[in-house]
């Protein structure tokens, strides 16, 4: 698996937003009400307490104006009580330039100024205003007119006591006063009032209210502030007004002013102020009561702070919680999915195993098993679909080669929890063979988490073991049988000591056994090589009839109890082929006709040419092959079974190897029998045209020359340049060879031994229409260039010439003269590229589009180089090396590897062994491709 | 009367080779080439020993013992197993089926004719 495969996969978007928006969700969902229920809770406090700090500012201001009222209400009431005095009254009504009229004025004047604190002055005025006396005594101002003073004005239009306006007394250094006055009248007649004798009043010093003002502010922790009924003020808790004041412009005042009283937050030049004002009932003035905004609601703002406080310490706890959560949840999305992932890969891996595993919970539930279990227990053990994993694996007890074994092994299994072990059965029914291996499972901490069942096919494995020790047993057999005749009889000549005649007949049988083990080792090595693909043809062009002629004879001088005869015309018929392993199966196939067949048996030898293959057959009419033993008569060391054959002997190989001789021939080797009639076998092989030595595949050229040395030199030459090179001495035998397959060009001498001579073959190559388009190079001692050329000849040498010249002569008539190279790539695009890149007319290419593709090409004409792409469908360009390598035939062929794919270093190792040259597709230049085919075509030919 | 030897072999240089190591004038020899013809001369002949080859075609020499051991009415030879198999387990299958002795394929003729001379003297 790559890393990057292994890498955590990515998820969608929305599902990797899913958590934190739930979350936020959830955060604003419980957020929310918590704001409300803060900003209610607050909301509510801040009003109850707003509502009492309200109305204890209400209250203040409301008994602060009737205490004022009281106050000077009851100082007017005093005034009144004193100007009703009869004695004050009469003397207001005498003449008060009287001695004891002014005298009493006088005394009422002291007595009143006495009367209360806070009085510090007191006059009587005539009804017109004028000033009759004071108290203290101030005669500058006696006898003055005060009829505009407000107390005066307010006597008049009230008719009773009253209390004036603040004023400023004229008296130097005097302070404000508010003045109490009274109307002193006559006594009443008959329901009328008495008449306005005169006016006392009583002057009240501001200072006096003042403190009054302050006493009440400092009981209730205010700031008062008293204006008189014009809307001047008379006092203030703050400091004693100095001078009169105008207030009318502060809204309380003005409301006041006008009979109203209220509460609220005002902005004042002392800053916002919660106040409340009212008007002083019966004397017209106004108090404001007043504490300063944020002092009065400090207790709201003390509350709605603990309310945030709280509130924000919840949400902060809230939030802490949901950040938790969050992280908490994604943690856990995130473990899901790695788990997931994890099962996804570990599941992967166990379907990729070719064992079934299986594990189990100890209550017998399947808690992972991988396909291969799956099919195993589908196919293979084919167990019950329920009930619980013992009682089903338990179940197949009956169906193995040994219940018993199995029973036992199985419920050892299940007895002991911590068991473990293996365990090999074997179905009955169908001869499969398991391999078992089980254990328990358990965790970090040692807890039990089931048992793990580990299941393998092992049949064939079985199946090559029991053929390995049957093939050891058998060998062993066959050598020890010869060997114990060669020691025994050789023990018996050393011990015994026995007369000439016995020494002889030992000795002969001593030789006889001997050879016999060689033979048996000799065929069993060959058949072991031919096996493994190691053996060595040396393939070369003979005529089969000779060879069959020749070992015809030989049997039939052998075994003078049998016809042996071989039906086949004089002609000979040239194959390719190894001739004497040829031989060799020829006589194998008569030798077993011979040795199956009864005295006096004939047997047949035949060979037909079919298309490109010549086919032998070998037939007898001996005893046959039973049916039931056809199957197995290529096995090694088997021999027909019956009790005519028991003397027959053999190595019993001799079967198995022909028929590997055969097919490396790429022929087959069969045959037909029936007991009691014969048997008849037949081999083909292909005919063609392979000559002496080696397989190359140049351009077959034929040299027609009469003259040995000639002839080979010439061969050698040709041969050296890459032609494959076939002489023929004769016009005669070379029309032959060229009927068999026309060559790519003939060197013609002229003059030639035969009958006809070299103008004659010249004319009748031209005449023919299968080799008129063969180039002829005549090559002679004497003249008629111009007669050859008219003949259709292409060229034209005189003797003698050198190799180079014999090159010259040729180059140009011969396509495709710098060889075949198959380009082997699946990317039809960048196998026309690498086409056109090669074809050029030195070269023939060909093409393949896949491994296998590949291999038939080569298998049909081995090409002189291969372009190989590495990356192949059906099969890749390493198994392609693989299979060029393992073949005498193809293992030379120079190979160029194209590829895009990174290699490891193994896989370099490998194609270094190989010997390839490499290419890499996007770094390669045209040129690059051409040097490397040409440098692998030159390893073809050798260096001129 | 000589005693009577069967020598059953397919390989007919094993048969010559132990014929000509008992064939000292003492013993009659009878040959047989394979089961089917061992279990004929041995009811015919009643031989006194039995030299058995196990490999070969059709009725191996285990085979043969086998029925011989099995056949009350025959009288019973004393046998030597002469094989190329010559594992232990062959060894042990020749005891089981009750050979007598068990020679291993290349054996010593002179072994042999120990064999034979000590299976024989109890009679004698």
């Amino acid at each position: 698996v790559s890393r990057r495969s292994l890498r955590r996969p990515r998820l969608p978007r929305g599902e990797r937003f899913g958590v934190t928006r739930t979350v936020v969700l959830i955060g604003l969902v419980s957020l929310l009400p918590l704001a409300l229920l803060a900003y209610a809770s607050s909301r509510l406090a801040s009003d109850a307490v707003r509502e009492e700090t309200e109305s204890r500012m209400v209250a203040t201001a409301t008994i602060t104006s009737r205490l004022m009222a009281e106050e000077l209400s009851g100082l007017a009431a005093l005034v009144d009580s004193y100007a009703n005095r009869p004695t004050l009254v009469a003397a207001l009504g005498g003449d008060t330039r009287e001695i004891g009229g002014a005298t009493r004025i006088r005394y009422h004047l002291d007595e009143l100024v006495n009367a209360r604190p806070g009085i510090y002055t007191t006059f009587v005025a005539r009804p017109d205003g004028t000033l009759i006396d004071i108290v203290p005594a101030t005669p500058s101002i006696r006898g003055k007119n005060f009829s505009f003073r407000d107390w005066y004005r307010g006597v008049l239009a009230t008719g009773g006591p009253y209390v004036s306006e603040a004023y400023e007394t004229q008296a130097a250094g005097t302070p404000l006063v508010v003045a109490a006055a009274a109307p002193i009248r006559e006594r009443r007649v008959a329901g009328q009032r008495g008449k306005l004798v005169g006016i006392l009043v009583a002057g009240v010093s501001l200072d006096h209210i003042q403190g009054f003002t302050e006493d009440l502010a400092g009981a209730q922790d205010v700031k008062l502030k008293i204006t008189d009924q014009r809307g001047f003020l008379v006092a203030s808790s703050d400091a004693t007004p100095t001078r009169l004041i105008d207030r009318r412009g502060d809204p309380r005042v003005a409301a006041a002013l006008r009979g109203r009283s209220g509460v609220g937050v005002f902005d004042t030049t002392d800053g916002r102020r919660l106040s409340a004002y009212a008007p002083a009932p019966a004397i017209g003035w106004t108090v404001t009561a007043s504490v300063p905004a944020n002092a009065a609601f400090a207790a709201v703002s003390d509350l709605r702070s603990t309310v945030l406080l709280i509130a924000s310490l919840v949400a902060l706890v809230l939030c802490g919680g949901l950040i938790l959560l969050h992280r908490a949840l994604h943690a856990r999305r995130e473990a899901d999915d790695e788990a997931r992932r994890q099962a996804t890969i570990t599941q992967a891996v166990l379907d990729a195993t070719v064992d079934g595993l299986r594990l189990v919970d100890p209550e017998g539930n399947t808690l992972v098993a991988n396909t291969a279990m799956d099919a195993m227990g589908r196919d293979l053990l084919k167990l019950p679909s329920h009930g619980p994993i013992s009682e089903r694996i338990l179940a197949l007890a009956d169906r193995t080669t040994d219940p018993e074994g199995y029973r036992a092994a199985t419920t050892a299994v299940f007895a002991d929890p911590d068991h473990e072990g293996r365990y090999d059965y074997e179905f009955a029914d169908t001869g499969r063979c398991v391999h078992r291996y089980t254990r328990p499972v358990r965790d970090t901490e040692g807890g039990l988490i089931g048992r793990l069942f580990v299941l393998r096919e092992v049949t064939a494995e079985r199946e090559a073991e029991r053929l390995k020790s049957d093939l050891v047993a058998t060998v062993s057999h066959e050598l020890r049988t010869p060997l114990a005749s060669i020691l025994g009889f050789a023990e018996l000549l050393v011990e015994r000591d026995p007369p000439p005649e016995t020494r002889a007949r030992y000795l002969q049988t001593i030789h006889g056994e001997a050879r016999r083990l060689t033979t048996l080792i000799n065929d069993f090595l060959d058949l072991q090589r031919m096996e493994e693909a190691r053996f060595n043809l040396s393939i070369a062009t003979f005529d089969l009839g000779e060879l069959l002629r020749e070992q015809v004879e030989t049997y039939a001088g052998q075994s003078r109890e049998h016809t042996i005869e071989l039906h086949h015309s004089e002609e000979p018929l040239r194959v390719a082929g190894d001739r004497d392993r040829i031989a060799q199966v020829v006589a194998n196939l008569l030798s077993n006709a011979i040795k199956y067949s009864p005295a006096g048996g004939r047997v047949e030898v035949a060979v037909r040419q079919e298309d490109r293959f010549a086919t032998v057959s070998v037939k007898d009419d001996g005893i046959g092959i039973p049916r039931d033993q056809q199957g197995r008569i290529f096995e090694k060391f088997f021999r027909v079974d019956s009790s005519d054959t028991r003397e027959i002997g053999g190595t019993g190989l001799g079967l198995a190897l022909a028929r590997e001789i055969v097919q490396a021939h790429g022929g087959e080797l069969s045959f037909e029998s029936a007991v009691g009639r014969g048997s008849k076998f037949s081999f083909t092989l292909p005919v063609g045209r392979q000559r002496e030595g080696r397989l190359t595949s140049g351009p077959y050229v034929l040299v027609v020359e009469d003259d040995a040395v000639a002839a080979s030199l010439m061969a050698e030459y040709l041969a050296e340049e890459g032609y494959d090179v076939e002489t023929a001495a004769t016009a005669e035998a070379a029309l032959e060879i060229v009927a068999e397959e026309p060559p790519a060009l003939v060197c013609l001498d002229m003059t030639l031994g035969g009958e006809l001579d070299g103008w004659q073959m010249l004319a009748r190559l031209k005449e023919d229409p299968a080799t008129a388009d063969v180039p002829v190079v005549v090559c002679t001692a004497g003249n008629g260039r111009k007669q050859a050329a008219a003949l259709g000849a292409a060229n034209f040498l005189t003797k003698p010439f050198s190799a180079a010249r014999l090159r010259a002569a040729l180059r140009g008539l011969i396509p495709y003269e710098g060889g075949r190279v198959l380009v082997v790539e699946d990317e039809e695009p960048v196998r026309r590229l690498v086409v056109e890149t090669l074809a050029t007319e030195e070269l023939h290419v060909e093409e393949a589009a896949d491994g296998e593709e590949a291999l038939a090409a080569v298998g049909m004409r081995p090409p002189d180089a291969i372009v190989l792409d590495l990356m192949l469908p059906k099969l890749d360009g390493f198994s392609v090396l693989e299979r060029l390598q393992a073949h005498e035939e193809t293992r030379r062929i120079p190979v160029v590897v194209l590829t895009a794919k990174q290699l490891s270093a193994e896989e370099r190792v490998l194609l270094r062994a190989h010997a390839v040259s490499l290419l890499e597709k996007n770094a390669y230049t045209a040129r690059d491709l051409r040097e490397l085919i040409r440098q692998a075509l030159g390893r073809m030919s050798a260096p001129v | 009367m000589r005693p009577t030897i069967l020598v059953c072999d397919n390989e007919a240089p094993l048969r010559e080779l132990v014929r000509a190591t008992l064939d000292d004038g003492r013993f009659d020899i009878v040959e047989a080439r394979d089961g089917e013809e061992a279990l004929e001369l041995i009811r015919r002949e009643r031989p006194d020993v039995v030299v058995l080859d196990v490999m070969m075609p059709g009725k191996t020499g285990f085979d043969v013992l086998a029925e011989v051991r099995a056949n009350a009415e025959l009288a019973q030879p004393a046998v030597v197993m002469l094989t190329a198999r010559a594992q232990l387990t062959d060894r042990h299958a020749a005891e089981d089926r009750g050979a007598d002795r068990f020679l291993a394929k290349p054996f010593s003729p002179l072994a042999l004719v120990q064999t034979v001379e000590e299976l024989l003297e109890p009679r004698a």
